[in-house]
């Protein structure tokens, strides 16, 4: 089943018939590449209840979860994090996708660009970040509710310097949505052919305005046991959470900023999440409120 | 008297369709067909279609 919001303005007694089509559709495709395995970077589990980011990262502990559900692992470069900053990393991983439910990698329509960025499957070596790193990030006005495909060289440089960039990130969840039908899966309605939109703020208690948009796809979720209500009571009962995923920046929405969200750039897929409980980091999967 | 106004519609459309068979232009190409078609039911308004789009600023309702 696939739905649509459509809208259209009807003016009489006008003497021009506008093109009623739809937005060009891109065919440019992300190449994919061969995967190979690599090791997972994560930061180090906090201690306190409250956990705090700081620039520093460690191998895996032994009580630090393991990625079990990574569909692949990607030759990334494993890079030093910059405090309060984003590392430099000018070779990033291609992503990586596949046909899903019938619904290919660039969707059905729409920015076909985007769309493979949404879709991507790959896993990364995730970069401990701050959440401010992200939250202030800025980006060209003029890539605002733009396909890719039409962005300036220069725009899509700005862009591609952080694009792409797998994170991991700590903060809170301030609530969850299950989202609509969209282009990138395939205007698809049924609950694992849409996305979960999910607000995540630095500190417990902040409104969506000082959020991150963060974002779990249906390919992503296939591959978890992720439960959309306990996601809700991790929200609700302001457990620190520990996200890791691939930093996106979403061109369409930049006039929620400061009503539903702080940033347009996101976290996007999601491909892990941690919940702290009793000191240690627990796979959602796994997690028992 | 000869009258004008401009009319904001929003529509929901759903059905079945291949998964990767395009639905937004699919469905646009559809309203342009049913208006069309129901134009002839009233012969004596002009009515001009100016823009049909799909709506994706549902993200927007979700302050609401």
């Amino acid at each position: 089943m696939k739905q649509l919001f459509c809208s259209f303005l009807g003016v009489l007694a006008s003497a021009i018939l506008s093109a009623c089509t739809a937005p060009p559709i891109p065919t440019t495709e992300i190449p994919v590449t061969a995967t190979a395995t690599n090791t997972l970077i994560v930061a180090s589990p906090s201690q306190t209840a409250t956990p705090s980011l700081t620039s520093t990262s460690s191998p895996m502990a032994s009580s630090s979860p393991t990625l079990t559900a990574s569909p692949t692992l990607t030759p990334t470069p494993i890079v030093t994090p910059i405090p309060d900053g984003l590392p430099d990393m000018p070779d990033k991983p291609v992503p990586q996708s596949s046909t899903f439910q019938g619904c290919p990698p660039v969707g059905d329509g729409g920015d076909s660009k985007l769309n493979m960025l949404k879709n991507r499957i790959d896993e990364g070596n995730y970069v401990p970040v701050t959440f401010d790193a992200i939250f202030n990030l800025t980006w060209p006005k003029t890539t605002e509710q733009r396909p890719m495909n039409t962005w300036s060289a220069e725009d899509a440089a700005a862009i591609a310097k952080y694009e792409g960039i797998p994170v991991v990130v700590e903060g809170f969840l301030v609530r969850a949505k299950k989202s609509g039908s969209e282009s990138a899966n395939c205007h698809g309605t049924a609950a694992d052919m849409t996305d979960w939109h999910v607000w995540f703020t630095k500190t417990a208690g902040e409104d969506r305005t000082h959020s991150i948009v963060i974002e779990t796809t249906p390919r992503i979720r296939a591959l978890h046991k992720w439960n959309f209500a306990t996601v809700g009571q991790i929200a609700v009962n302001q457990i620190p959470v520990r996200i890791s995923g691939w930093l996106f920046f979403d061109p369409d929405h930049p006039d929620q900023i400061n009503l539903t969200r702080g940033t347009i750039w996101e976290i996007h897929p999601v491909m892990q999440i941690e919940v702290l409980q009793n000191s240690q980091w627990v796979l959602l999967d796994d997690f028992v409120p | 008297m000869h009258k004008g106004i401009r009319i904001y519609v929003k529509l929901w459309i759903e059905g079945e369709d291949e998964p990767a068979h395009n639905f937004a232009e699919y469905t646009i190409n559809a309203v342009q067909e049913m208006l069309a078609i129901g134009q002839s039911v009233y012969p004596e308004l002009e009515v001009t279609i100016r823009k049909i789009e799909e709506d994706t600023s549902w993200e927007d309702e979700e302050s609401t």
